[in-house]
């Protein structure tokens, strides 16, 4: 909440050994002003449970280094009080011609008065500043349905209405506090706003106070204003918008979809857009696997991105995807579900159009394999990817130059492997490429073949006969 | 069956698993990439080279033309005319032809061999790539890839400007509007679009 505060230069600008000058900085529409810090400085009165803050600046004058070794209060300011914030751990050298911001943050306690000091040390010596603020009685705020907040920012909202709409709601003042409160000023600014409040109003203890609160949307877009109740300040946010789109058909060039394919999104309107609009469209993705939160292959494949912006002309039902007829999109190589969302931002939709498509698990997909021999050993390569993350056990059947099997089929857990290699690459889908070696005693030239197949949690999947050349 | 004596297994070593390559691309910027992945679900790594016009990869050597030089995979470089150039590359060899120049080259050992060739006529050029068992070849509206079989598989994908080898199996192809990657394995011919950066 923007607190105004109230600076009082009782002494020149305090200077230490000439090397640094201490300022206040107040911000303002063009930007911070510095002005020289005084010796005591006097927040503005802040209600119950509320908060203040006073940014001063150390800045560095001289031609040297200068070292602040000490920065107070540190805090934390139980019941209320002072404390500095977002500094550096010191020592902190400032160079010559910077400067370091010391943010003075107030936090309320009981109604009453509250003093502290600001100290700033160097090598050399040490700066004061008298901080000093009150706590008044302060007033509950909330608002009726249809608007929403005030948020922890301050924020509160009328939401969306067609242009040239209104939207009312109830502005609520409640005491909580054991004596009578006067609140004043209680007044909205903001062109769409309004507020119907006298210049003061006094609440005795326990009551509350209404007030009626007006949007009037003017125009397509979004409107802000500020809603001052006493020393607290609310943002005030409506958004007009034209007559909705009407929901969107979302289609694709197939209904099912499985790993590792592209297909194309393209969207239509049934109804003739009653504007030109424009918005966006937005892919997600949840695993149905615990193994990885996200597969970052899953995306709008021509930007490389999870959002497309849309665009539609006015009496027209056919929607841009990127100035494209479809979106082309990956479903990378994790089982789950790829959500598809519009946004059409001020201009509205007459119904939530969000679409769902299921990714389902899937038997090890193997995308090539290969049998090779170097010396006395037997390599086979196996290229694809396991939507499910649980890829590892498997079996081998050899076979010789006839085609008979030799023996039965060796099997083999490479589950920790196939785990270690995915927790590496934690959203880079599950594209894998395992090298296995057979270390063999006799001749390996009487071998012919072999068939691989691997298991996951979905089934199996086998491979070609490989033939060893 | 009876298991041969002479056929013994010894203890399984562990399995290597590493994230498959596919190749290189080269971004839209000019940057060669690593592909990694599954064709139709590719990530890019991050750029390897900068400042590069055209490129041909093979199994054993990638060749990179930048504004002024061929530099090679294997480290070895060499001054090159100005402009674009197009690459039949075999094994760790290739023909080199400079467009802007009209020139031929050999890329042999690390270096580039002058071959004495002006046609009477400037060469008109248009998108081919010749590979081991065909050819790759781009009309208006379709990339045809034709084997020496008699095989023929045609990709609706138009406008086609230039093929670049990624590596073994995949084929490159560079649109106004996408990259795409084109498996030339037999077998498995498919062409998916490779993710765009900052297009």
């Amino acid at each position: 909440m923007m607190v105004r505060f109230l600076l009082l230069a009782l002494a020149a600008p305090l200077v230490l050994h000439a090397q640094l000058t201490m300022l206040i900085v107040t911000t303002t529409p063009a930007g911070p002003v510095e002005a020289p810090a005084g010796s005591v400085y006097i927040f503005a009165p802040v209600a119950a449970g509320d908060s203040a803050d006073a940014r001063f600046r150390a800045r560095n004058i001289s031609n040297t280094g200068v070292t602040i070794t000490a920065l107070s209060p540190l805090g934390p300011p139980l019941g209320g009080g002072f404390i500095v914030q977002f500094v550096p751990s010191t020592p902190y050298t400032i160079a010559p011609g910077n400067f370091l911001d010391i943010y003075v943050h107030f936090v309320s306690g009981a109604v009453g008065p509250y003093s502290g000091t600001l100290q700033v040390s160097t090598q050399d010596n040490t700066w004061s500043v008298s901080l000093q603020a009150s706590v008044i009685p302060g007033p509950v705020v909330t608002v009726g349905s249809p608007c929403t907040g005030p948020d922890p920012t301050g924020a509160i909202s009328f939401g969306r209405v067609l242009v040239s709409g209104v939207v009312n709601c109830t502005l609520s003042i409640f005491n909580p506090n054991p004596q009578s409160l006067t609140i004043s000023p209680i007044v909205g600014s903001g062109a769409a706003f309004s507020v119907v409040a006298p210049p003061s109003v006094a609440i005795d203890p326990g009551q509350s106070a209404s007030f009626p609160m007006t949007f009037t949307a003017s125009i397509s877009g979004p409107a802000g204003g500020t809603l001052t109740v006493g020393t607290r300040a609310y943002s005030l946010t409506g958004t007009g918008f034209n007559s909705p789109l009407s929901t969107p058909i979302l289609s694709f060039d197939t209904p099912t979809v499985a790993s590792n394919e592209q297909h194309t999104l393209t969207i239509r309107l049934p109804q003739p857009s009653p504007v030109a609009a424009s918005g966006s469209v937005n892919l997600a993705f949840t695993p149905t696997v615990t193994a990885v939160t996200n597969d970052t292959a899953i995306q709008f494949v021509a930007t490389s991105k999870r959002v497309v912006s849309f665009t539609v002309s006015q009496g027209s039902t056919a929607v841009l995807l990127n100035n494209q007829a479809g979106a082309v999109f990956s479903t990378g190589t994790t089982a789950g579900r790829i959500t598809f969302t519009v946004d059409a931002g001020a201009f509205g939709l007459a119904g939530d159009p969000t679409t769902t498509l299921i990714v389902a698990p899937l038997p090890v997909a193997i995308e090539s394999a290969s049998a090779t021999t170097l010396a006395n050993d037997l390599n086979i390569t196996v290229q694809g990817f396991d939507n499910t993350y649980t890829a590892g056990v498997m079996s081998f059947m050899f076979y010789d130059r006839h085609g008979n099997a030799l023996g039965s089929a060796i099997a083999a857990d490479f589950s920790a492997d196939f785990l270690s290699f995915f927790q590496q690459y934690p959203a880079g889908g599950s594209s894998f490429l395992m090298g296995v070696t057979f270390p063999v005693t006799g001749n390996v030239s009487t071998i012919g073949g072999v068939d691989v197949t691997l298991t996951n949690s979905a089934g199996l999947a086998h491979t070609q006969r490989l033939n060893f050349p | 069956m009876k298991i041969p004596l002479f056929f013994l297994f010894a203890v399984l070593l562990c399995a290597q698993i590493e994230r498959p390559q596919l190749g290189l691309m080269l971004d839209a910027n000019g940057a060669m990439r690593p592909v990694y992945g599954a064709a139709a679900s590719a990530t890019l790594g991050d750029p390897i080279l900068t400042g590069v016009l055209s490129f041909g990869c093979s199994p054993q050597i990638c060749l990179f033309k930048t504004d002024t030089a061929i530099i090679a995979s294997d480290g070895t470089s060499a001054t090159a005319p100005t402009g674009t150039a197009i690459f039949a590359i075999h094994g760790a060899s290739a023909y080199i032809y400079f467009s802007d120049t009209q020139q031929w080259a050999r890329w042999r050992d690390g270096q580039l061999e002058w071959i004495d060739f002006m046609p009477s006529e400037a060469v008109s050029t248009c998108t081919v790539m010749l590979l081991e068992d065909g050819s790759l070849t781009a009309t208006a509206d379709h990339i045809a890839l034709v084997r020496t079989d008699g095989s023929e598989f045609d990709f609706a994908v138009a406008g086609v400007q230039q093929f670049f080898a990624m590596g073994s199996s995949y084929v490159q192809a560079v649109t106004d509007t996408g990259m795409w990657i084109l498996r030339v394995e037999p077998g498995r011919e498919e062409i998916f679009l490779l993710p765009g950066i900052s297009q």
